[in-house]
């Protein structure tokens, strides 16, 4: 059963839709990230679930409820906004037993449950703090056990680790998963950053343009994206312009003929290629034994990147491709080792640029 | 050496025109003060010895005492009517879009700008024709001047409260709402406590800007019913006597006590 559902959400300002025909059931328990560029109607959606913005049409339901029609303080969701939004004027307890005093929970309740929240955010010992004798960090477990103490039927989150440094940001991730599936909470997040998602959401939902433009588990997105926005949004990729010239062929603008996986599914005609970088091999010209997809170009620029190095080829097609090779061996130094097995490619050295046919993702042409 | 020697330049003539400046604002009130114990009649340097009798005779003019009840009454009356409505128009003004929008908060800052015995004289009038028109006589009452008061004090409190109200974070009573608690509560709970420093400060300025006022009360007094100033006006009209000194020293003292009270409880620093 879905603790969340939108169906057929939308939010028009004007002539525009910031948020476009949503559909979306986020399950129990599950943690489920929006996300997409700025603007892309992420944080509308967020707010019109928690009740700021009314929905223009569609419906909201929590749980078996129609929420839709109800202002934000008859539902039970529980959110962490971007700035913390802590009420200054309280003290970190007074913060956390607000919900509990409007709810009308006996005072001889509140104080044990505000305490074991703060203790499950590791701030025990502050309640009686102002908030802005806290770092930015600790403001931010304050937020967060003020939402989770009313036990809320969704959690919701705004890009809540935005105003972390990055250090933190990484370390307030992983708690906020622990916590998350620690405490089984329905969990919808926004966010931009597309890491922060892969990492901490069981499920996606990219959006853009107000549209969803795919949902799934972070597997799914990076392997089978189902369009040209989604493939860029979401890791990098090289994208080759063509057409289908045969089942399971694909003939590049420039000439290039690529064979790749064809499931039948993708488009006919005119459409993309996608390659990710580090789905695709470089090898000294000549070397490398035969196969399809093995292109003879030149190295046009070389980033070594510590774990991994990135080379820019310039096929001699003409079509360029990124390819990300990671440094499995220790790299020598190049300039003795020219071209050597373990050795950096240099500008200017002729390669051949290889992949298999199940790498190559057949896609619709852009909008 | 040099540069040294410049900024240390720069740091003896910062100080030296800082002081300069305070002694320049300070210089009356000091005057006003050291005057005010003066024992001869007519103000004169250097004074022959000092004496308390001014300050009776303060006492002893019955138009002191009741031009300061007077002006206590009239100010506290017009800050309490002038914030509440000046705070309702910073809400609207605030909070929601609507035409006319500039206009409006322009018209209620005016009073800034209008000088008072202009504003004073066309209030006269303005009391006169309703007099005539629907015989409710405002001109030298308590309600006339307490609504010309209000006028005065209104700009204080739109451009006090207005400040404090856009440095409200929205998310914060949206945290509240989400949290159960409806628009009212938010109000009370969370938006009105982010405000208070605004508002006391609003207070504060309202009732010192009635309480001194001159040139605008001139023309809606009559007699028996003066201010504090005004009754100040009059007497020195026939005398010029150390008392002014005294009216005028007691005065400051008062309102000196009110801001230190209120810079207690909210820091007149941080909203002004």
């Amino acid at each position: 059963m879905s603790q969340v559902s939108l169906r057929n959400l939308a939010k028009r300002f004007g002539s525009v839709a910031a948020v476009d025909d949503v559909t979306l059931d986020v399950r129990e328990g599950e943690l489920v990230a929006l996300l997409g560029p700025s603007g892309c109607g992420k944080t509308t959606t967020l707010r019109m679930i928690a009740g700021f913005i009314a929905a223009s049409s569609g419906q909201i339901l929590i749980g078996d409820q129609d929420v839709t029609n109800l202002p934000p303080y008859r539902r039970n969701t529980g959110m962490v906004f971007q700035g913390y939004a802590l009420f200054p004027h309280m003290t970190v307890f007074q913060n956390v037993a607000f919900g509990l005093e409007m709810r009308k929970v006996p005072r001889a309740d509140i104080a044990p449950r505000v305490a074991e929240a703060l203790r499950l955010v590791q701030l025990g010992h502050l309640g009686e703090r102002m908030p802005k004798q806290l770092s930015g960090g600790q403001q931010q477990r304050v937020a967060l056990a003020r939402a989770l103490v009313i036990r809320p039927e969704v959690f919701l989150l705004d890009e809540p680790l935005s105003n972390l440094d990055a250090k933190l940001r990484l370390s307030v991730r992983i708690e906020i998963r622990q916590l998350q599936q620690a405490l089984g909470l329905t969990t919808v997040f926004v966010t931009h950053d597309q890491e922060e998602a892969l990492t901490l959401a069981d499920r996606l939902v990219v959006m853009s343009q107000g549209k969803v433009q795919q949902i799934g588990t972070p597997t799914e997105l990076y392997e089978r994206p189902a369009n040209h926005f989604v493939a860029d949004f979401i890791g990098r990729s090289n994208f080759l312009e063509g057409t289908v010239s045969a089942p399971g062929h694909f003939r590049t603008q420039r000439g290039l003929d690529v064979a790749f996986a064809d499931s039948g599914a993708g488009p006919r005609g005119q459409g993309v290629l996608a390659i990710r970088p580090e789905k695709a091999t470089v090898m000294p010209a000549g070397t490398g034994g035969e196969g399809p997809n093995r292109f003879p170009g030149r190295v046009a620029f070389v980033t070594y990147l510590g774990a991994s190095t990135e080379i820019r080829v310039q096929l001699d097609s003409g079509d360029e491709l990124t390819v990300t090779r990671p440094n499995a061996q220790p790299v020598g130094d190049f300039a003795g080792d020219p071209g050597g097995a373990l050795g950096m490619p240099v500008v200017g050295q002729p390669v051949t640029v290889a992949w298999p046919p199940a790498a190559a993702l057949l896609l619709a042409q852009p909008g | 050496m040099n540069v040294y020697l410049a900024r240390h330049w720069r740091r003896w003539t910062l100080r030296a025109v800082v002081l300069l400046v305070y002694l320049f604002i300070l210089t009356p009130v000091i005057f006003i003060g050291w005057i005010s114990f003066f024992s001869n009649e007519i103000i004169s340097f250097p004074p022959d010895g000092y004496t308390l009798r001014w300050f009776g005779n303060v006492w002893e003019q019955r138009v002191f005492a009741r031009g300061f009840a007077m002006s206590l009454q009239v100010a506290f009356l017009a800050m309490l009517i002038g914030v509440t409505l000046g705070t309702l128009a910073s809400i609207a003004l605030v909070r929601y879009r609507f035409p006319g929008r500039e206009t409006i908060n322009m018209l209620l800052l005016s009073p800034l700008i209008v000088p008072g015995i202009v504003a004073g004289t066309a209030l006269y009038i303005f009391f006169i024709e309703i007099d005539n028109y629907m015989e409710w006589r405002l001109q030298a009452t308590l309600e006339g001047l307490v609504m010309a008061h209000v006028m005065l004090t209104i700009p204080w409190t739109v451009r006090l409260v207005t400040a404090s109200l856009v440095g409200i974070d929205r998310s914060i009573e949206d945290a509240a709402m989400n949290l159960g608690a409806n628009r009212w509560t938010t109000f009370r709970r969370v938006t009105f406590p982010m405000m208070r420093a605004g508002l006391v400060a609003a207070a504060l300025f309202s009732f010192i800007t009635s309480f001194e006022n001159l040139e605008l009360t001139l023309l809606l007094v009559g007699p028996g019913r003066t201010t504090l100033p005004i009754a100040i006006l009059q007497y020195l009209e026939f005398k010029v006597d150390p008392t002014i000194a005294a009216v005028s020293f007691i005065q400051i003292v008062l309102i000196g006590a009110l801001m230190l009270i209120t810079d207690r409880f909210v820091k007149l620093s941080r909203v002004v």
